[in-house]
Parts: C-alpha cells; structure tokens; sequence
C-alpha cells in the first residue's frame, strides 16, 4: 500500500513537471530606453563552429553508419564560420552606445553560477521574470542590464530514420535572447528566434555544398536582423497614433520579400 | 525479398527528396570559348512548361506529418502467427520508414499542388499568348545582337554535324510562391565534341517584388491589360540574362568583389538575401556571382 503510494506520488511529481509552463515571448519593454547611465553586460555565446545536427529515431550503429556517410557534408559546415552572427555584439553595443547606454561584454561563465529559483509574485500579469534569481549577479557583473544571446543551433539538420535519411537536409539558425533587470530580475525581452531553409535547388553538390551554404548564411543573417530589429528603439509616437504596440514590429518582419520567403520561415 | 522491395522503394522515395530547381555549377574554358569559330545556338523548351510556381518549403509541417504516422505504427495491428521476433521488429522498422517517407513525399506534393494551383489562370493566358515562341525570340535576338555573337559568330541554325559547337540555353519561368517575384533563369551549356561541356552556368534574374501580400491581387496585377506587366517585366529579365550569359561566355564579366559576402537587397518594399561576390550595383539592379559560380541579377539596391 505504501508502495502504491509513493508511486503514485512519483507519478503526479513527473506529470506536474511535464505541465510546467514555458515561458512566453516578451518584446522589449520600450521603458528600457528612458533609463539613463545604465549599464547594459552583454553576455554573447555560440558554438565555435556550425555544425550537422541528426534527428529523429537514431541508434548508435545508425550514429556510425550516418557519421560516415555524411563525413563530407559535416567537415564542410564544420569549416563555415559564425563571424557574421557575431557581429551583431558590436552591432547592438553601437547602438546601445548612441542611446545613452554604457555596454560592457562579458564572458560567458565556464561553469554556469548556481542562482535560486526565482517566484514571479505574481504569476497572472504580463510582468515576467527569470525562472532564476540573477539579482546575486548585479555586483559581480556591475551591470544594471543583463542582455543574454545564446545561438542555441547553427548549422545544419537532417531527419532520420535509423540511418536512412527522410528528408534532404535543411540549415538552421537558432537563438534565444533575454534581458534581465538586475535590479528586479524582471524580463524586459525573451525571445526565441529560430529559422531553417532549404538549399535552393540541388543540395547534394558536393564537396562545396554551394545551395547549402548560402541558405545557412542567409538564416543566420535573418537571426542576427531578427535580434537587432527585436532590441531597436521604436518610434513611440507612431505607436501611440496606430494604437498598436506591434505596428513597428510588424512593418520589419512583414515586408520581408517574397523571394526569401520560400527559403526561410521563421517559427 | 520484401525487406529488398522495402528498401528500394524507399530508395526510390528518397530519390525525391531534392527539390525540383536545377542550376550548374559554373564552369567555363574562356580560351577554348575564344577559339571558336562558329557556334551554333539552341534554345530549348521553357522548362517545367510556360510558368512554375515555387513550392514554400515548410520542415516542420513534414515533420509533424512523419511523426502521425511514426505514431500509428505503434496502433497497427500484430504481425499474422508464426512471425519471429526478427522478422516482426524489422517488418516494423521498414514499416514505419515507408510510411514516414510515403507522408513526407505526400505533404510535399500537396504543398507543391497548393502552389501551382493560384497561378493556373496565369498559365492558361500564357499558352494562348504562345509564351513558348515570345520567349525563344526574344531569347535568340538577345544572343544575336550582342558583343560575344560578333566575336565568335554565334547562328540561331539546327546543327549540321555531331562534333560542332554547340550553345544550348534551356530557359524557365518561376514565380515565388507568393506570386510576388517574378524569376527567369537560364540554364547555359555550350559543347564542342568533348565529353565535358566548354562552358556550363546559370544566370537568373529576379523582379522586384510587386508590393502585394495577397495572392490574388498578384495574380491580377500580372494578368492586367493583356498581361503587360508580366511581359514587360520578363522582355526585361530576357535582355538582362542574355546580356550577363554573352559576358560570361565572352570572359568580360565585370571583375568580382574577391571577398565572399552575405548581401542584401533591398526593392519595393522586400528584400532578399544571398551570398556570393559582388559583380555590379547600381540604383535598380545588384548583380552577384552566387556560390555555385551562376549570375544573379536581383532587382533592387544593395543595402549596405
């Protein structure tokens, strides 16, 4: 009986774990830009190099068996580089900077810090803070601002079955962005910008992968606009005379030509 | 044996999976080009008949399809009595392959079928318009009339012996999927009796966007007036390809940037990204050597 209970407890613990909830979407709070002689630490972290990234039901005989069918494609990525991701570091440190804003950059932690969890008191509005407590941080840091971009995938994908490929494969180009108050460990911006295209026309054209390579470079051009557009100053009275938050928002990311669009969707 | 048609059919399934779109990768003898003397032009049919429509790539969709039927496997019923346990798990493997590849390849056809389908009334205007013939003329004046043609004396004429120089441009007509960009390409090979061709490229060109969202306001804007904006902008496209193809084939390309870039193009309230090496900017057109080596002529300003 005992038994059965503990079980059941375990049970309701792992069902409750998968029903936590993520956390949504939050675009900058635009009163991120009255503050004046802020300090924001810009924190930048990406995988040293792209790279081919396997999916679906893979075992690890499949693993080999991919590994060196695919040792040409991989090496190829491999060799690309993320200079152009990175760029946008200095791109937004110019543009804090010419808004007032001192930009310090930060490295990013060999070992992550451990922070406490952090309770949002109250959990219904549209005031949203870090899971984690990073407040412990401001005096380490000495930053007001904590602007975090993490390039989560970069690189390539390709779905599988066992070793048999079941689609041609696609680049990617993923990031997750926040900005925390260190103040009150509120967050001012979270975001997860993720695009993936397919080659245009062959993909197989090996060993230059030419078609590939230009999509990934375009996804993770349209990562890096999408992070500097998300973080832009908007022109408060154009929002206040449409009435519409988004307005500034949605005049960037719908005019995006048609052309592209065949290559790339944003999630 | 089953396990073998299994795996052919999937074979034959994955076969699939490349998108229809083809470009060479450039290559090009200049020297060997100059030497000859007489080169006879050959246009083939538009490719993919009077107008393709550019299917909108959608991975997730696939994935989600796959991952349905990945799922009903597991709902399927036991294998018949006297099944081993080998037979039953690899039944189940290639079971579940085929049909993860059968609602990939499915989910794609649609996708391909809903993106042809808008355009249809455009496609019929253009058979009784004989855009087949619009387009090997215009084609056929633009080689003939330019600097390379003087040089080498190019002949629009059916060749007269296996062996002589041969220029075979096979031209396509796209629209973006949605019906907004309008794309000429033209696929160039030229032979001289050799097993590898003297020269193989392709230069395409690509409108400005219209400015609509909507389908269905493109679809008009491009049928208009007998269809004039469709034609005026494709007597463009033909003039600017055939202009760049007889550089290229004539070695006079304007020199290209030596750094490889991702650039931006900005035209009519769009933009593109492509990467490659810059060859030319001006205020209406960018033209770029991509990283197949093809030329691209993109309608709009490079945004720096």
């Amino acid at each position: 009986m005992k038994t059965l209970l503990r079980l059941s407890i375990a049970a309701i613990f792992a069902a409750l774990v998968g029903c936590a909830t993520p956390q949504v979407p939050v675009p900058l709070d635009q009163g991120f830009y009255t503050a004046d002689n802020k300090t924001v630490g810009l924190m930048l972290e990406a995988p040293k190099t792209p790279g081919l990234a396997l999916e679906g039901n893979i075992g690890l005989l499949d693993y080999a068996i991919i590994a060196a069918a695919t040792s040409s494609l991989s090496s190829h990525i491999e060799s690309q580089d993320l200079g152009e991701f990175l760029a946008v570091a200095e791109e937004l440190s110019q543009s804090l900077e010419n808004e007032g804003f001192q930009v310090v950059r930060l490295e990013v932690p060999a070992k992550a810090p451990k922070l406490a969890k952090f309770k949002d008191p109250d959990g219904k509005d549209t005031t949203y803070f870090a899971a984690k407590d990073h407040r412990t941080l401001a005096a380490e840091y000495q930053v007001d601002y904590l602007l975090k971009l993490t390039a989560t995938s970069a690189g390539l994908a390709r779905p599988y079955y066992g070793f048999i490929p079941t689609d041609a494969p696609r680049a990617v180009f993923n990031v997750h962005g926040e900005m925390i108050d260190m103040s009150s460990n509120q967050l001012l911006w979270y975001a997860n910008i993720n695009h993936a295209g397919y080659a245009t026309g062959e993909w197989d054209e090996g060993p230059n992968f030419p078609g590939l390579t230009n999509t990934y470079y375009v996804v993770m051009n349209k990562a890096r606009q999408d992070v500097v557009n998300a973080l832009a100053k908007r022109d408060t009275s154009v929002i206040a005379l449409n009435g519409d938050d988004d307005s500034a928002a949605a005049a960037s990311a719908g005019a995006p030509a048609a052309a592209e669009q065949q290559e790339t969707q944003q999630q | 044996m089953k396990i073998i048609t299994i795996v052919a059919l999937a074979g034959a399934l994955l076969a699939g999976c490349a998108h229809s779109a083809k470009y060479h990768l450039a290559s090009g003898d200049a020297d060997s080009i100059r030497s000859l003397e007489r080169i006879y032009l050959d246009i083939a049919p538009l490719e993919n008949g009077p107008l393709s429509v550019e299917i909108y790539p959608e991975p997730w969709r696939y994935l989600s399809v796959s991952s349905n039927v990945a799922a009903a496997q597991y709902s399927a019923p036991p294998p018949p009595p006297g099944t081993s346990a080998g037979q039953a798990a690899a039944a189940g493997v290639a079971g579940g392959l085929i049909g993860t590849l059968i609602a990939s390849e499915m989910a794609k056809g649609q996708a391909q079928s809903a993106a042809q389908k808008p355009a249809e009334p455009l496609v019929e205007a253009l058979m009784g318009r004989a855009i087949e013939r619009d387009v090997r003329e215009a084609l056929v004046d633009g080689m003939l009339t330019s600097d390379f043609a003087a040089s080498n004396t190019l002949e629009y004429a059916p060749l007269p012996d296996d062996g002589a120089p041969q220029l075979v441009l096979q031209p396509s007509i796209k629209l973006t999927n949605g019906l907004n960009v309008l794309k000429f390409n033209i696929n160039a090979e030229l032979h001289a009796g050799g097993k590898q061709p003297l020269y193989r490229n392709s230069i395409e060109y690509w409108s400005a966007g219209t400015g609509n969202s909507d389908k269905q306001e493109n679809l008009y804007y491009w049928r208009a007036a007998d269809l004039e904006a469709f034609y005026g902008e494709l007597q463009q496209a033909i003039a600017h390809t055939a202009s760049y193809l007889a550089q290229s084939l004539d070695g006079s390309l304007p020199a290209a940037e030596e750094k490889q870039a991702t650039h931006r193009i900005a035209g009519n309230d769009g933009w593109v990204m492509m990467r490659g090496n810059l060859l030319q900017s001006t205020d209406e057109y960018t033209v770029l050597r991509d990283l197949r080596g093809n030329i691209k002529i993109i309608s709009g300003t490079l945004v720096l």
